[in-house]
């Protein structure tokens, strides 16, 4: 496996940040266009990244878009295969949702327009307490020792705070977007 | 689903290995533990890709960071709807060059002005506070019975301390707008005379027609000829507000748009060919920042932007 393996994996990690990940709001919209729930899609997201990033350390795909719906749509297709109640909506829909793989690629474009935009109303949605804590880290620029100290909490707990907060943040910059 | 678990899961993995780097008690044995966890499977190495990329990206919230005046957040942060709150606590004014100087004879005016890109806050004893946005020049009086502020150009932030024994008034030109316990802006360009109304309610003068009472959400535009009222939402209005924390923020407004409200704050002008004049921008803006709006829209629209002496020009 490792000798198969061409593509520097630091090349591999940036091109999937640059090149992917702004994808994602796209590839969930795909994805849950024929799936029950957004969990489902989540997984099948995370099975898709899976799929693509091993396929670009062998060698990167470009342009990765095209690349990235077709593994989603194959990743679908087998999936309707092996279920138990096929739905035939759920397959006709495939074939409509082709047009996915031809949308603008304006998805980075929306990211750079409106990131600061994204990034403070995902600050301001987070539950309070975690929001003083990334408030703390990112804008105050205080440590997670320090922000203990003023939170009058331990550490795990900010490191807890901290990490409710990438997540949200995470979602909010990669994932569906909230209609507004 | 993959072996690695199920995707909300290994995303909170991630995100906890994030978030412990990022703290204090990180070393060598928790790397290592990071390590043999990023090796065990490649959903694992993804999901860290996608929580450090956004952690590093929420670097960008530093622009909101606070710089002078706490007070003057609260201020702020009761005329933000609520989505903006959380951040209005730490957006804050700078006070640029408190350049008081008093041109008239009478003791009792005072004359506040800013340069370009400048911004001032000035609280009055009575506790209403004057933010003045950049290039702006406003002189006030508060020794006679009404409290008279002249805006001579010009951008004001107004939050009042009502008293119905002292009106507030404002002047521009023959225009006069009064509070009635309020926040509220005026703006007085070369041509055109804004207010917009945050909260409580204001009586517009326009000096040739009956005032106008106007309510939180009215904006009014008034030029040489005519007089408009049109309700805006109050997302509009705190977006409008940008300024106090040095930022631009456009919502599909034209880049010609964009471009004149930058030329507000910069010596260095932005100037927009008319074949690339329509196209809507969207997004926040450092507003003392041109270069990086410029760069911006080659990105977005595939312009082109070329450096003269004192422009930036935008085209096709």
């Amino acid at each position: 496996m490792a000798g198969a393996e061409m593509t520097a994996a630091s090349d591999v990690n940036a091109w999937f940040v640059r090149e992917v990940l702004p994808l994602e709001a796209a590839l969930m919209r795909f994805l849950r266009h024929s799936l029950r729930n957004r969990n489902e899609a989540e997984d099948l997201c995370q099975d898709v990244y899976v799929r693509v990033y091993q396929a670009a350390l062998k060698k990167i795909p470009e342009p990765a878009k095209p690349f990235l719906f077709t593994v989603a749509r194959n990743l679908l297709l087998n999936r309707v295969r092996h279920e138990a109640i096929v739905s035939i909506e759920a397959v006709a829909d495939l074939e409509a949702l082709n047009i996915a793989k031809d949308e603008p690629g304006a998805d980075r474009w929306v990211i750079a327009r409106e990131e600061l935009r994204l990034l403070e109303d995902a600050l301001a949605r987070l539950p309070r307490r975690c929001r003083q804590a990334v408030t703390m880290r990112k804008i105050e620029g205080l440590s997670h020792r320090e922000i203990a100290l003023r939170m009058n909490i331990s550490e795990k707990t900010v490191d807890r705070h901290i990490s409710d907060g990438v997540a949200a943040l995470a979602d909010a910059l990669f994932g569906e977007r909230r209609s507004r | 689903m993959s072996d690695a678990g199920t995707a909300q899961q290994v995303r909170e993995d991630a995100a906890n290995w994030i978030s412990r780097r990022d703290g204090d008690s990180w070393n060598e044995a928790a790397q290592t533990d990071l390590d043999a966890w990023l090796a065990q499977s490649p959903a694992h190495v993804v999901a860290f890709l996608r929580a450090e990329a956004a952690w590093g990206r929420a670097d960008k919230l530093v622009a909101l960071k606070p710089q002078a005046s706490r007070r003057f957040a609260e201020t702020i942060k009761d005329a933000l709807p609520n989505t903006l709150r959380a951040v209005a606590a730490a957006a804050v004014i700078a006070v640029i060059g408190v350049a008081a100087n008093n041109y008239f004879t009478t003791t009792s005016e005072k004359t506040y002005s800013t340069p370009v890109g400048g911004r001032e806050t000035i609280t009055l004893v009575d506790g209403s506070q004057i933010a003045l946005n950049t290039d702006t020049t406003l002189r006030m009086d508060l020794s006679g019975r009404e409290r008279k502020v002249w805006l001579d150009k010009g951008e004001a932030y107004f939050h009042v301390t009502h008293n119905a024994a002292r009106p507030f008034r404002v002047f521009a030109d023959n225009r006069t707008v009064t509070d009635i316990g309020t926040r509220f802006t005026v703006r007085r360009d070369s041509e055109r005379f804004e207010v917009a109304v945050m909260e409580g309610k204001v009586s517009f003068d326009s000096g040739k027609e009956k005032s106008i009472a106007l309510l939180p959400g009215d904006v009014v535009v008034a030029t040489a000829t005519k007089v408009s009222v049109t309700k805006k939402p109050s997302r509009a209005l705190a977006e409008a507000l940008g300024w106090q924390r040095g930022l631009l923020i456009f919502d599909n407004t034209t880049l010609a748009d964009a471009a004149a409200e930058f030329n507000r704050y910069n010596a260095q002008k932005l100037v927009v060919a008319k074949s690339a004049a329509h196209l809507p921008v969207v997004g926040t803006f450092r507003a003392n920042d041109a270069e990086a709006f410029a760069r911006v829209t080659e990105q977005v629209f595939g312009l082109h932007s070329e450096k003269r002496a004192n422009a930036i020009v935008i085209a096709r």
